[in-house]
């Protein structure tokens, strides 16, 4: 799976799931935790998402602010683990 | 109070004089005392008298052990402290800390009242008393006036003056400390009691502190004391205060009921033992906290959060390092380096607790990943309170990395989805809108609604309702605005409302224009 990949499916999944699809505001850069969109139950169905539907399980040590900021970094992270792996 | 000579009134002089004898000054007093000096320990209250801040780390249990009081502490029935445990909203985001090495739950009359008799067994002279003010010679402190328990005023001087009143913050109040800065979580109230039979975690984690939490800055404490008894505490904004309840019972029964189901289930049917109290609950800190002849510690010159239960570790160890400091004084060392010195420890110890604290309150969903992943030692050794080595510990770097780096206000945006939410409710005020929505950002909140018509009852309509919300949600960074079409025209063109987008904040729809 690309990055674009990662990233689109991941778009999909945030708009459908945390903005009750309406993602007219949401880019790449836009800050999901300013934005309230990940709290506890945001970010424990983001990453059972992440593993059910991309494959990619993240590590504890990963699941850090700066790795969830935006979507950009959210798909970084997620190509360096898919990458790692390989 | 009498002169050894059996003289009254006449200026006595001491080395030091400790005010307050809470854990920080009976600790001070304890170290000085034996060291020799000639000590005044004033204390306003009766011993024993109840106290909160029943938890220690292991900090503090250095501390004990140090004065060789491991087995008294033992005798008074405190129980030994498996961990923290945290309980959020979501499983996955419980998380249990276990102590990185042996420590206690107390109750503080015994604790205190310990603390208090070894500090007269090692010759510190007591006093029941309040102090009025401080004695001046220019600038330096050298005493202090005090009214004793018959209501006599009495004048004593010394050469080292030293503030263990924890939260009366005497020197900041008499203008001799530096002004008192209300910090990070704003002003909260805990109101507390204590339960008999509360359920606990079986095994032996059972007697692990307890902390439920919900929304940012709602949480309780769950803090066994005895076999049989637990001590429990609900912290709450003011504001939330003032929203559930009109007696402090109240606001208890709404906190232990809501704040978390696990902590609601927990105290199912068990009888409370002790009254409700109230304590303001404001983190604050006081700069400076040391100058000519005088030196706070513990709470006297700083209170965070205290969710974690750091408070009186903090307190003991910082009258650790004062013994150090007073003692060098005292022998000749040079005041302002060996206060230097004083302030760089206590700054190490308390900015290690304030980050750790506010990385929990501002990322909650991450904190227990983090716990859980390699940094997990780091975790036990802060939750032990390690935190005034040299080199802080890698998992502190990590949190202090992320602070720095990510910009949140999840309070903010909390509080924007709660507005959000009653806007929604109230379906008949929007009709009379054609579009609405709420923004926000760091700076605040902003309501806009754009009117459907000309319509004065309709603005009135909207200007009761805002004055709803501000009186639910107060009005320090909230506005809500309504725009009737010509206004909005005249303002924004034909429909164009984008002009109003707070950069970097976020906008929530709550009509779609139509």
């Amino acid at each position: 799976m690309t990055r674009t990949e990662i990233s689109e499916r991941l778009q999909r999944y945030i708009v459908e799931e945390l903005l009750d699809g309406d993602g007219r505001d949401l880019t790449p850069t836009t800050p999901l935790l300013q934005w309230g969109l990940l709290d506890s139950i945001g970010i424990v169905s983001l990453l059972s998402f992440i593993d059910d539907n991309l494959g990619v399980e993240v590590p504890d040590d990963a699941v850090r602010p700066e790795n969830f900021e935006t979507l950009e970094k959210l798909s970084l992270m997620l190509d360096d683990i898919v990458r790692k792996a390989a | 109070m009498e002169d050894a000579d059996g003289e009254s009134s006449a200026p006595k002089d001491y080395d030091v004089i400790v005010v307050g004898m809470g854990p920080a000054g009976a600790v001070l007093a304890i170290g000085l005392a034996r060291a020799g000096y000639r000590v005044l320990g004033l204390e306003r209250e009766r011993f024993p008298r109840y106290h909160i801040g029943e938890s220690l780390t292991g900090i503090a249990a250095d501390v004990i052990t140090k004065l060789g009081l491991e087995a008294e502490v033992e005798a008074l029935g405190a129980l030994p402290k498996p961990g923290v445990k945290v309980v959020g909203t979501h499983a996955k985001s419980e998380f249990f800390v276990p102590v990185a090495r042996k420590t206690w739950q107390v109750r503080r009359a015994g604790f205190d009242d310990l603390l208090l008799r070894t500090a007269i067994a090692a010759g510190m002279e007591h006093q029941q008393g309040t102090v009025r003010n401080v004695l001046r010679e220019g600038e330096r402190v050298v005493g202090v006036s005090f009214d004793d328990a018959f209501g006599e005023t009495h004048r004593v001087r010394a050469r080292y003056v030293a503030d263990c009143s924890g939260q009366s913050s005497l020197l900041c109040r008499l203008n001799v400390a530096g002004p008192r800065r209300i910090a990070m979580s704003g002003k909260q109230i805990a109101v507390f009691s204590q339960f008999e039979h509360a359920e606990r975690d079986p095994g032996f984690q059972g007697n692990a502190t307890c902390i439920f939490y919900s929304k940012q800055f709602h949480w309780a404490w769950f803090i066994p004391v005895s076999d049989t008894t637990t001590s429990v505490g609900c912290v709450i904004p003011t504001q939330t205060y003032r929203s559930v309840g009109d007696s402090s019972e109240e606001v208890f029964a709404w906190g232990t009921q809501h704040i978390n189901p696990e902590l609601n289930r927990r105290l199912q049917g068990r009888e409370r033992v002790e009254p409700v109290r109230t304590i303001r609950n404001f983190s604050y800190s006081i700069d400076p906290y040391v100058g000519p002849g005088w030196v706070c510690v513990g709470d006297a010159h700083r209170f965070t959060d205290p969710i974690f239960s750091f408070g009186v570790s903090l307190a003991m160890t910082e009258a650790s390092a004062a013994v150090e400091l007073i003692a060098g004084m005292l022998e000749g060392v040079h005041e302002t380096e060996a206060q230097r010195a004083y302030v760089d420890f206590c700054e190490r110890g308390q900015s290690a607790v304030h980050d750790l604290i506010r990385y929990f309150w501002t990322f909650p969903s991450f904190f227990g990943y983090l716990t859980r992943g390699s940094l997990h030692a780091d975790f036990q050794r802060l939750f032990a309170g390690d935190v005034y080595g040299d080199e802080p510990l890698e998992a502190l770097v990590a949190m202090r990395k992320s602070l720095a780096e990510v910009r949140v206000d999840p309070e903010q945006s909390s509080k924007g989805e709660a507005i959000a939410r009653r806007l929604r409710e109230s379906r008949d005020m929007l009709e009379a809108v054609r579009s609405a929505y709420l923004e926000y950002s760091e700076d605040g909140i902003r309501v806009s609604l754009f009117l459907r018509h000309e319509d004065l009852d309709a603005l009135d309509h909207l200007r009761a309702f805002e004055r709803r919300l501000i009186g639910e949600f107060g009005r320090e960074d909230l506005a809500v605005v309504a725009y009737p079409p010509r206004l909005a025209q005249s303002l924004f063109g034909a429909d164009n409302t984008t002009d109003l987008h707070i950069p970097g904040g976020r906008r929530v729809f709550l009509r779609e224009a139509s």
